[in-house]
């Protein structure tokens, strides 16, 4: 059983601040995540927020073979298809908070992402497609495996693979641009 | 940035507001429902008045009779995110939506992306038929055709008295698979949350299972879904009408003192790919 798990099962009896081991242990990967499909630090902040609602409000679907992370995440897929279907350009950022925002995802990033060769690789990703963005942030970062992130993503393992090692390649060329050293996870 | 215990604090704020809009609205429709309950039994008083006698349909005479014995079990199509639950064997022949809905597009040489937009399509769609979003069961394939298949609703086996169940049989053909579980209240652990009991086309549940589940969830709960079958059917065919997909699924109930209970629910799709299901017994 994951930490998340037998958090949500304390939080379910009643101690409220099991949600908040949940929040501190999730919040900042699952932002990152949603972040990888919205491509907007702030909404994908707002839209980590309303994932954690519906894990509380509805009644979860969650699969006794899925882990209760795989889970949250696929809530928080959801959601962010949601948001972006309701939003097909996106948010648009008034010019006076551009400041703002670039100054909260800097904060952002050194909370979540200290490694440097994990930055630029992060920095790397936000130029390529975002179906490999996604797949990518849940493999590097989120270390989810292919079977986790199948489920997830709601695709056949296989068509996952594809999907991975294809993203891979996108990134290794676009490191190699940057005269990254890439070297295989 | 908020500290996780201010997010928490937001979170709970929300879940709460939610909860008592919810809980609002049900007592709304509560009394909606009831309303109409009292308008419908003065509109069939007032009709027999007119007409010079009592009612005379076959089907609520027979439902009635004395000679009939009153149907032990309640078949119901149940909503978990609603907590709705609607009785489809009080009367035979009943058509009632049953909150589904099949997609099955031709996707040759889209994107990933692209063929996620098929799926929120479904879920415009699934959006529509319920005027608002809900929780759903979305299952699909993802290759030269797309196919989804989504449920909100299932069916729910539901016997007042569970030491009087002997067996429950329920058994599809080979265009569904169905799966039993249980659906706990939320209060309930994780892992206990929706516990997967057995999933085929023909599954027998014993009194003793039955007997377990009653004690947490009152009833069990079986949801459908489109077998391999269906699905590869539409690979070949991207273009095979979707009311041409139809299951009858059939529950048998025996008791322990000997009688049993037969029903068979017909699932059919219309043209639009939207579910509903007829109950006969």
């Amino acid at each position: 059983m994951d930490i998340g798990e037998s958090s949500y099962r304390r939080f379910l009896e009643g101690d409220e601040d099991a949600l908040v081991e949940i929040i501190s242990q999730y919040r900042l990967g699952l932002q990152n995540y949603i972040n990888s499909v919205v491509n907007n630090l702030s909404v994908a902040e707002d839209l980590t927020e309303e994932t954690f609602v519906k894990l509380l409000i509805k009644k979860p679907k969650h699969k006794n073979t899925a882990s209760f992370k795989t889970w949250l995440y696929t809530i928080g897929r959801n959601t962010a298809l949601d948001w972006m279907r309701k939003n097909p350009h996106g948010r648009e950022i008034p010019i006076d908070e551009i400041m703002n925002v670039a100054a909260e995802e800097e904060q952002f990033l050194q909370l979540y992402i200290k490694d440097e060769e994990k930055r630029a690789v992060h920095d790397a990703l936000e130029s390529i497609s975002p179906d490999y963005r996604n797949v990518l942030t849940l493999f590097y970062f989120e270390d989810f495996t292919v079977e986790e992130i199948s489920k997830i993503l709601k695709k056949s393992k296989k068509n996952t693979s594809v999907l991975l090692h294809r993203a891979r390649k996108s990134l290794k060329n676009k490191l190699e641009e940057e005269d990254f050293i890439y070297e295989n996870r | 940035m908020k500290t996780d215990r201010e997010m928490a604090n937001d979170i709970l704020c929300k879940v709460n507001s939610m909860k008592e809009e919810r809980r609002m609205m049900k007592n709304r429709m509560g009394r909606v429902a009831a309303l109409s309950c009292v308008f419908a039994l003065i509109f069939v008083a007032v009709f027999s008045l007119f007409i010079g006698g009592t009612t005379t349909d076959e089907k609520f005479a027979s439902a009635t009779s004395e000679n009939t014995p009153p149907k032990k079990a309640f078949l119901m199509v149940a909503n978990a995110a609603y907590e709705t639950e609607t009785v489809i064997n009080k009367d035979a022949d009943v058509t009632l939506p049953m909150g589904g809905i099949l997609i099955a597009k031709d996707t040759k040489g889209m994107t990933f992306s692209e063929k996620d937009t098929v799926m929120l399509e479904l879920k415009e769609r699934l959006i529509q038929l319920y005027g608002k979003d809900c929780d759903w069961h979305l299952r699909g394939i993802q290759e030269d055709t797309t196919v989804y298949f989504g449920t909100a609703d299932y069916l729910k086996v539901k016997i007042e008295n569970p030491d009087s169940v002997d067996k429950i049989s329920i058994s599809c053909t080979d265009s569904g698979i169905i799966t039993v579980s249980d659906k706990s209240k939320l209060g309930g652990s994780l892992s206990e949350y929706i516990k997967t009991i057995k999933q085929g086309t023909s599954i027998t549940v014993t009194g003793k299972e039955y007997t377990e589940i009653y004690e947490k969830t009152d009833g069990i709960c079986i949801e459908w879904f489109l077998s391999e079958i269906i699905t590869d059917a539409f690979m070949t065919s991207p273009d095979m009408p979707l009311s041409e997909v139809e299951d009858e699924i059939t529950i048998s109930i025996n008791y322990t003192d000997g009688s049993a209970e037969d029903y068979t629910v017909s699932f059919s799709f219309n043209d639009e790919g939207m579910l509903s299901a007829k109950c006969s017994f």
